[in-house]
C-alpha cells in the first residue's frame, strides 16, 4: 500500500487524484498542502536513496582476519579431535587405535621380507635348476668340438697308422723306427733324428688332447721331409 | 547465488561466500546505521562490522527457514535498539549527551548551497526526532527498499503495525520537510 503512496506521489498532482484515492488516502492527507508536503519528501527521499555509504577498508579487512582465525580455527578443532581419537590419553597405551594401527604395521613390514625370502629361495631353487640344465647342454655344445677334434685326430692317427692319406705314412714310419729303435745301438739311436719323431709324436699325443691335432698332422708332414730320418728307415731296412 | 546459499556456504567455511554477501550488504547496512544512529559514522562502521563479525562466528544463528535480508535488518534494528537503551543509561548519568541526538546545524548556515543537500540535511535531523519505531519502519521501507511483509518478520510485528508507523513517519517527516515544499513556499 505504501508502495502505491510512494508512486502516486511522485506521479500524480493533488488535482489529478480521483475520489477514490483521496478516500484511500485521507489518514495520509486531506488537503492539497499536506499532499504536497508529502510529495516532497518523496522526491527528496529519492536522492537519500541514491547516497552511498561505502564502510572503511579496514572493517574488511578486520573480518577478513576473523573469518581466517574462526575458520582456522575450526580445521585446528577437527585436526585436534582426529587425534583424540586415535590416541586417547584415557585409553592404556597399548589400547590406543594410534599404537594398535602403528603395532599392525611393523607386522605387515616384518613379514613382508619374510615372503620376499621364500620367493627369494624359490627363485634360486629355480635358477640352479636352470643352470643345472644349462650347464648340461653346455657341456654337450662346449665337448663337442673336443669330440671333433677326437675324432679328427683319430683319422689323422688313423689314417697316419694305416698310410692311407699322402703325408701321414711317414708318422706311420716314424712310429715303425721307434719300433725298431730298440734294436739299434744307443748312439745310433740317439743320434737319429727319431726322437724328434718320437717328439713330434709326442707332441702329436699332447696336440690330440690339446685340439691342435691337425697342426700337428702339419708338423708330421715336415718331418717326412727331414734327410737323416730317411736315412735311418733305409738303414734299418 | 541467493543469500541463503551464501550463508550455508559460510557456515561451512568459504571465504567467497562471506566476500559476496558483504558486497551486497555492507553498504546498505552502513546507510541504515548511520541513520538510525545519529550520523555517526564510527559508531555505523562499528556496528557494520560486529554485524558481520556475527555472521563470521555464528552462521549457525541465521535461520535457513527465513529470508536472510529480514534477519539480517531484523540483527541491526536489534543492535540499534540496544544502543538507544545504552544511550538512554548514559542519558540520565551525563548532562551532555544531547549532542549525541543533535546532528551538526552547519547546514543551516549555508544558504547557497544545493537544493538536495539542504533537503538530506533536513532529513536527517527530522530522524533523529522522529521516534525509534517510526524511525525504522520508514528507513526499512522507503530506504532500504523492504516490504510490508519483510519488516514484519524483521521486527517480528503485523503488517498493519508496520503500515500504520510507516503511515505515521510520512506524516510527520512531511511536516519537517514542510519547507522544500513548492506549495507551502509560493
Amino acid at each position: 500500500m505504501e508502495a502505491d503512496i510512494e508512486k502516486l506521489v511522485s506521479t500524480k498532482s493533488f488535482k489529478d487524484l480521483t475520489i477514490q484515492e483521496r478516500n484511500e488516502w485521507a489518514d495520509l492527507f486531506s488537503t492539497e498542502e499536506e499532499y504536497e508536503q508529502m510529495r516532497s519528501m518523496f522526491l527528496g527521499l529519492e536522492t537519500i536513496k541514491e547516497e552511498e555509504f561505502e564502510p572503511s577498508a579496514k572493517v574488511k579487512r578486520s573480518l577478513d582476519d576473523l573469518f581466517e582465525q574462526t575458520h582456522g580455527m575450526k580445521a585446528g578443532v577437527v585436526k585436534t579431535s582426529l587425534w583424540t581419537r586415535i590416541f586417547p590419553q584415557e585409553k592404556s597405551f597399548f589400547q590406543r587405535p594410534l599404537v594398535q594401527m602403528a603395532a599392525a604395521l611393523v607386522l605387515v613390514l616384518l613379514a613382508i621380507p619374510f615372503f620376499t625370502q621364500n620367493s627369494f629361495k624359490n627363485d634360486v631353487v629355480q635358477m640352479a635348476k636352470e643352470d643345472s640344465f644349462g650347464a648340461k647342454k653346455n657341456s654337450t655344445t662346449t665337448e663337442m668340438p673336443v669330440a671333433e677334434l677326437n675324432s679328427e685326430g683319430s683319422i689323422s692317427k688313423n689314417s697316419a697308422a694305416s698310410g692311407a692319406l699322402d703325408e701321414s705314412p711317414l708318422v706311420a714310419d716314424a712310429e715303425m723306427v721307434m719300433a725298431e729303435a730298440e734294436d739299434m745301438s744307443e748312439d745310433q739311436v740317439m743320434s737319429a733324428p727319431v726322437p724328434s719323431i718320437a717328439h713330434s709324436d709326442l707332441d702329436f699325443e699332447r696336440q690330440e688332447n690339446s685340439g691342435y691335432a691337425a697342426a700337428a698332422a702339419v708338423k708330421s708332414t715336415s718331418v717326412a721331409e727331414q734327410k737323416g730320418v730317411l736315412d735311418l728307415l733305409i738303414v734299418t731296412f | 547465488m541467493s543469500d541463503e546459499d551464501l550463508m550455508r556456504s559460510i557456515s561451512n567455511g568459504e571465504r567467497k561466500a562471506f566476500d559476496e554477501i558483504y558486497a551486497r550488504y555492507s553498504k546498505p547496512l552502513l546507510a541504515y546505521f548511520m541513520r538510525m544512529l545519529w550520523k555517526d559514522r564510527e559508531k555505523a562502521e562499528d556496528f557494520v562490522h560486529d554485524l558481520f563479525a556475527k555472521i563470521v562466528q555464528k552462521p549457525e544463528y541465521f535461520d535457513v527457514t527465513r529470508a536472510f535480508k529480514t534477519w539480517v535488518y531484523s540483527v541491526a534494528n536489534n543492535m540499534c535498539k540496544n544502543e538507544y537503551k545504552k544511550q538512554e543509561v548514559r542519558k540520565g548519568t551525563q548532562n551532555n549527551l544531547d549532542s549525541q541526538y543533535h546532528i551538526s546545524d552547519e547546514s543551516s548556515n549555508v544558504m547557497g548551497e544545493v537544493q538536495d543537500v539542504f533537503f538530506r540535511e533536513a532529513f536527517e535531523k527530522g530522524m533523529v526526532k522522529l521516534d525509534e519505531k517510526h524511525r525504522e519502519v520508514f528507513l526499512l521501507r522507503h530506504v532500504q527498499g523492504l516490504s510490508t511483509k519483510e519488516i514484519a518478520e524483521a521486527l517480528q510485528i503485523n503488517e498493519g503495525t508496520v503500515k500504520s508507523r510507516v503511515f505515521y513517519a510520512i506524516k510527520y517527516l512531511s511536516e519537517e520537510l514542510k519547507m522544500f515544499n513548492p506549495v507551502f513556499n509560493r
